[in-house]
């Protein structure tokens, strides 16, 4: 009786909580992972598992993940967002204009707010331009988990400085101005965002990413796009009284730090992001391939998760698939389609790494979502079987398909892209369309790497403490509520 | 078969001959060390393509660029309208002869970063075995560098030798020459064709350089040329080396 009664309260509160703030059940998550497949759209999810596992098949975190939305993803003012204030979303709750990162929604980030370049070195946007007073930063998940005394971190394949990661972490009009975002990670420093820091403990614990030129000082022959201000930030981050992080510039180098490391920084790329997994796991052809320099996506995340774990209040861990979106907007399927299966090995390599401490998830939640969709699409009557990335071939007859001019044409395809022919198409073989650098054709033709994202719905995937909110066709800013009440924060 | 009607074609004739070779020809004498460099050349090129559809209706499209080759060094430029160096911002630019106008490939003003590699200068590089090949943007005087897994993105076969010859000297020597007779002293036909498909190039040989570059179809539907007309006037001054105080870019620095 008396627990039957203790029951209906808490039903009365939190239905009494949910009427008057759409607040959703709390969940006693002590951790929580958010993985976000850069563009990962719907079409890319379904291709990418008829590439790996067959239409039959599923890819693992489709497997593992049992609650599912539909993300709504549209920008304060964009019907189709770019992944800065869709991520930021995410992360704050709160919808803000396209290019912003992590601020409210009047933050201006075009005009004389865009960042420049430096009159002396001439690298492009090293001068932030952001007029005081344009928006005020908005919390985000990460600092709120941080001021609850949990760790938290940051993993991309990006740079680190990127729009998605830098959501996490930074406050900025632009996010253009890559620079200013990397000095905001800095105990002390100029620049420093303080909500990283909790009492004695400054900054976010384990960052993970490409562009080490965001960190490191200008120089004219050795490092051309490097901080026009000349700082150091890792000289900076390593100094004790800054954090004392660990400094790591390569795969063996993370893998051999202590799982007692308490600050860590990861950058593996000198420049720019890190390899499209299709080429970091390329033994050949000078050049290409840096499989030995360049951690994967899932060695990232394991290691990210038990440096985290040392945290007996739990941890935030973001993860991006960034290069997703990249091989997309260069109509290059194949890599974005590779790139998405070490995604979801990364999801699942989390899961078990997870599992070792909380065999059910009792305590962890984990997220899988996309920022936004691109334009692939999937076409033509394909048979069972034919390659998701080949000549699309008819299920009746097992003959090409063909378009009205009597041409071939692949199953993947875009809606723009710079492969677009005025004319006749010409006819396709399979070796080409199957090829690496194959780039899919498209309907409207755009510059180069400029295929545009795309603005319809994305999908979530969630399991473990608190993933049961997550249903039905949700706003991107609603997945920060469910998040913050997940922690209980 | 690759080609990118609308797009950059850097190597178009490389595509031109990939029409043939996908119709089963076998060139010899590919094994053969490449040539690297040949005489000093400053070029205009046409380009034309004629398609005739199933429907009946019979597409067109030319375009223009001038090349100056040095040894070490391809600059090749698209002939630009007056109208779309304004549209993009950018500023006509005339050396002698060299270019007519070149347009901002990409365009700040929007909120989205564009680059398009196909209006914009490209230099492309050998040294030290070390191919490079950059875009200019002479209006943010920037160079944007492509490294070797974004080739395809800028429709560049990453080959030296179809860049500074524009087809392989040793392609064009094993294909069969022709009867058709040759306007051009020291230059001559080579033909061949097989299932319908035709190949003709006229070599120059002294300047290492096809004159005219012809595919098509024995039944009219496709026929796609490339004339090649030596300018001397050209490459007076190497536009690489006014190139001092520009920005360096990635292509990955357009990607949001």
């Amino acid at each position: 009786m008396i627990k039957r009664t203790f029951l209906a309260t808490n039903l009365a509160v939190i239905f009494a909580v949910s009427f008057a703030s759409n607040v959703y059940a709390a969940a006693p998550a002590k951790n929580v992972i958010f993985f976000l497949g850069d563009g990962m759209g719907p079409t890319v999810v379904t291709a990418a598992r008829i590439y790996q596992y067959g239409e039959r098949g599923a890819l693992k975190f489709e497997q593992a993940l049992e609650r599912t939305a539909r993300i709504k993803t549209y920008s304060n003012d964009a019907q189709t967002t770019d992944s800065a204030p869709s991520m930021a979303s995410y992360m704050t709750g709160v919808k803000a204009n396209n290019e912003v990162i992590s601020m409210t929604a009047a933050t201006i980030a075009s005009g004389t707010n865009k960042p420049s370049a430096d009159p002396t070195t001439l690298v492009a946007n090293a001068v932030n331009n952001c007029a005081v007073g344009n928006g005020a930063a908005v919390p985000t998940i990460l600092e709120l988990a941080k001021a609850n005394g949990k760790a938290v971190g940051a993993v991309t394949t990006t740079e680190l400085t990127h729009a998605t990661p830098a959501a996490t972490y930074a406050h900025i009009c632009n996010r253009n101005a890559q620079f200013h975002i990397a000095a905001q990670l800095v105990p002390n420093g100029a620049g420093y965002n303080t909500a990283l820091t909790k009492a004695a403990d400054l900054g976010v614990d384990v960052l993970m990413g490409g562009g080490a030129n965001h960190f490191t000082p200008y120089n004219a022959t050795t490092n051309v796009k490097g901080r026009s201000d000349g700082r150091d930030l890792l000289v900076e981050m390593q100094t004790p009284a800054n954090g004392g992080y660990t400094v790591a510039r390569d795969r063996a180098t993370m893998l051999a730090a202590p799982l007692t490391t308490k600050k860590f920084i990861g950058l593996y790329s000198a420049t720019s992001h890190l390899e499209y997994e299709l080429d970091r796991v390329a033994q050949t052809a000078a050049g290409v391939g840096l499989g030995v320099t360049q951690p994967s996506l899932s060695e990232m995340t394991v290691k990210s998760i038990q440096l985290l774990s040392q945290n007996a209040n739990g941890y935030f861990l973001m993860v991006e698939g960034g290069r997703i979106d990249h091989a997309l907007h260069g109509t290059n399927a194949k890599r974005a389609l590779v790139d998405t299966i070490a995604f979801d090995d990364a999801i699942a390599a989390a899961i078990a790494e997870v599992k070792k401490t909380d065999p059910t998830l009792a305590n962890t939640l984990i997220v899988v979502t996309a920022d936004h969709d691109h334009t692939m699409t999937f076409n033509g009557y394909g048979k069972i079987g034919n390659p998701i990335l080949d000549i699309n071939r008819s299920y009746a007859t097992g003959a090409d398909s063909l378009d009205v001019n009597g041409v071939n044409y692949t199953t993947l395809v875009f809606g723009n892209g710079p492969n677009r022919v005025n004319g006749v198409r010409t006819p396709l073989v399979s070796a080409t369309v199957m090829a690496d650098n194959y780039m899919q054709e498209a309907g409207v033709r755009t510059a180069a790497g400029s295929e545009t994202h795309g603005g319809g719905d994305v999908m979530l995937f969630a399991t473990g403490a608190g993933a049961q909110n997550f249903k039905g066709t949700m706003d991107n800013t609603q997945v920060f509520t469910i998040l913050r009440n997940a922690f209980g924060i | 078969m690759k080609i990118f009607f609308e797009r950059i074609n850097i190597n178009r004739l490389v595509a031109l001959l990939t029409l043939t070779a996908m119709s089963g020809m076998v060139y010899a004498g590919q094994s053969a060390p490449a040539i690297v460099q040949g005489p000093a050349l400053g070029l205009s090129i046409k380009h034309y393509d004629r398609v005739m559809t199933a429907e009946g209706v019979l597409r067109e499209s030319r375009y223009e660029e001038t090349m100056l080759r040095r040894p070490g060094h391809v600059w090749v430029a698209r002939v630009l309208p007056k109208f779309a160096a304004a549209e993009h911002g950018g500023h006509a630019h005339h050396e002698h002869g060299a270019e007519s106008a070149s347009a901002a490939g990409h365009n700040d003003e929007h909120e989205h970063k564009h680059f398009n590699p196909v209006v914009l200068p490209r230099h492309i590089t050998l040294e030290g075995g070390n191919l490079k090949i950059a875009f200019v943007d002479r209006t943010n005087k920037e160079l944007i560098n492509i490294v070797a897994t974004e080739y395809e993105n800028v429709n560049f076969d990453g080959s030296w030798v179809n860049a500074y010859f524009l087809v392989d000297p040793q392609l064009a020597a094993a294909m069969p020459l022709s009867d058709k007779p040759s306007a051009v002293a020291g230059a001559r036909w080579h033909e061949q064709e097989k299932h319908g498909v035709f190949q003709r190039v006229l070599w120059d040989d002294k300047n290492m350089i096809p004159l005219e570059v012809e595919t098509g179809k024995r039944d009219g539907t496709i026929l796609r040329r490339v004339s090649v007309k030596l300018d001397p006037r050209m490459g007076v001054d190497a536009p690489w080396k006014k190139l001092q105080g520009y920005a360096q870019r990635e292509y990955s620095d357009f990607l949001d």
